[in-house]
């Protein structure tokens, strides 16, 4: 093999890679955006996936947004009151809890919790011959297993992002209440939030949410699928898709921050 | 049944390592492909290649006359609907009741009513001697009751084509009486079957009155597939 070809193998490999995710997502839109079409066994795959995703999950953001909101939003607030700047705890906390951890922190949630299981879910009925047994009978797997997974873990991100950024202002909100500390009045605070979100970051909030969790059951479900035989590549195929559904977040995350605020 | 396109066939089909393999399923056919019990993964690539979902290294496989490589994806599930197949080895979806995997290719490809598939199952499960569908996972229900669960699956819709890996295993010589009865109540309606079997095909429970019974000996050792048997 020469140099070049020895040089080019990994970008090859990677801008196939690239390629068959996007074309995968892309043709999912496509699908999604026709849901009459979908036969009623999508619809059932894609109540299950909210359920295991979005429902399944509620408990344990609602403990991470807490945890967040006592450690970040009660905290903005003490430091801000103590310099005597309580008219920036609306547009900071926009700026760190809307914008930016909300969306990044229930992305990785999900992913650990549902990309793994989605991943190993598919490589163990391909290993198995259940996907074999679904394509006998006509049953398409875009359509079957990776359409539902998809649009369900995209609205189950952003109904889990919504539901961790009210909770952890919630918790910043009560625990200086309970706590009783020097943070200004409660009222301010919710009036300062409010003042402070603006049409982009509704726009970024939606696109960080909804694009990343799509992006994440795709490629978890392409890793599952394209395990060949072996119980062995199981959770390397669930690794894989972790690795590589992390990745695509930050360069959404990346992206979407890049072109709304810059 | 002559002058009519046959639902499966087989034309110089070939593997690597093995002869080319020639066959008809006719309306109303019931050809039984002679295979021994080890070869399972042989038995399983055939079957898929009959669905279209495997393509063979030579030759061509047409279902209703047209040859499943040369149709488009939805074209092709339109017509995997239409076939109803036993499979030998992995046959359900584990994440899913042995009911809902019964039901689960009717549900997806057609508008009828649950409850209304739901009771021809029934129908067609107490008629193979099941008291009920199965409802429970496939790994906690016994052998027999799977197999039945597989007939009934396979019979449910009126299929065109039947494929049939190994029917007989797991089952009791009463059971199987049922099966082959509803065999041919499927292929006095015009629908072929391919009986894919270790057996003595002779002791299958089909009828020649319902069409043509054939027998193909699919030799492992890669000598030329011979028609042994040609009744009805």
């Amino acid at each position: 093999m020469s140099v070049l070809a020895r040089l080019g193998a990994p970008v090859v490999t990677s801008w196939r890679g690239f390629w068959e995710v996007a074309s995968t997502a892309g043709t999912l839109l496509s699908l999604a955006s026709r849901p009459s079409r979908w036969p009623r066994t999508t619809r059932n795959v894609l109540a299950r996936q909210i359920l295991f995703t979005g429902v399944h999950a509620l408990r344990f953001i609602g403990i991470v947004a807490v945890a967040v909101g006592l450690a970040v939003v009660l905290q903005a607030r003490l430091w801000l009151a103590r310099m005597g700047q309580s008219a920036l705890v609306g547009p900071l906390l926009v700026a760190v809890v809307v914008r930016e951890i909300g969306p990044l922190l229930v992305n990785f949630i999900v992913i650990g919790r549902s990309g793994t299981a989605m991943a190993s879910e598919l490589a163990s009925m391909r290993v198995a011959g259940e996907i074999e047994v679904l394509d006998s009978q006509g049953l398409d797997p875009l359509a079957y297993l990776i359409l539902p997974r998809a649009v369900g873990v995209a609205l189950s991100v952003f109904c889990l992002t919504v539901f961790f950024i009210a909770v952890s202002l919630a918790s910043g909100y009560l625990g200086g209440h309970l706590l009783q500390a020097p943070v200004g009045a409660g009222r301010a605070f919710l009036d300062s939030i409010f003042r402070a979100i603006s049409g982009p970051d509704l726009l970024n909030l939606v696109v960080k949410s909804l694009a990343p969790g799509w992006l994440m059951a795709v490629i978890c479900s392409i890793e599952g699928l394209s395990v060949r035989g072996a119980l062995t590549e199981v959770p390397q195929a669930a690794s894989r898709g972790v690795m590589r559904s992390v990745a695509a977040l930050f360069f959404v995350s990346a992206v979407v921050s890049g072109l709304t605020y810059l | 049944m002559s002058g009519q396109v046959p639902w499966l066939e087989f034309e110089a089909v070939r593997w690597p390592g093995e002869a080319p393999l020639t066959l008809r399923v006719g309306r109303g056919d019931c050809v039984f492909l002679l295979a021994t019990e080890e070869d399972d993964r042989r038995v399983r690539r055939l079957a898929n290649a009959a669905v279209g979902i495997e393509a063979p290294l030579e030759g061509a496989v047409r279902f209703a006359g047209e040859d499943w490589s040369a149709l488009s994806p939805a074209a092709a599930e339109h017509r995997r609907a239409r076939i109803g197949r036993v499979f030998c080895g992995a046959a359900w979806v584990s994440n899913l009741d042995v009911d809902e995997n019964v039901l689960l290719a009717r549900l997806h490809h057609t508008h009828r009513r649950l409850r209304e598939w739901r009771a021809e199952a029934e129908r067609i499960a107490h008629a193979l001697g099941l008291t009920a569908l199965p409802s429970g996972r496939a790994a906690w229900t016994p052998p027999r009751e799977l197999q039945r669960a597989q007939w009934v699956r396979a019979l449910l819709g009126a299929p065109d084509l039947l494929i049939l890996e190994h029917p007989e295993r797991g089952a009791e010589p009463g059971d199987l009486a049922a099966f082959g009865k509803a065999a041919d109540a499927a292929r006095a309606r015009g629908a072929g079957v391919l009986w894919i079997t270790a057996r003595d095909p002779g002791l299958a429970p089909v009828s020649s009155e319902a069409g043509a019974l054939r027998t193909v000996e699919w030799n492992p050792d890669g000598s030329d597939a011979e028609i042994i048997g040609n009744g009805g």
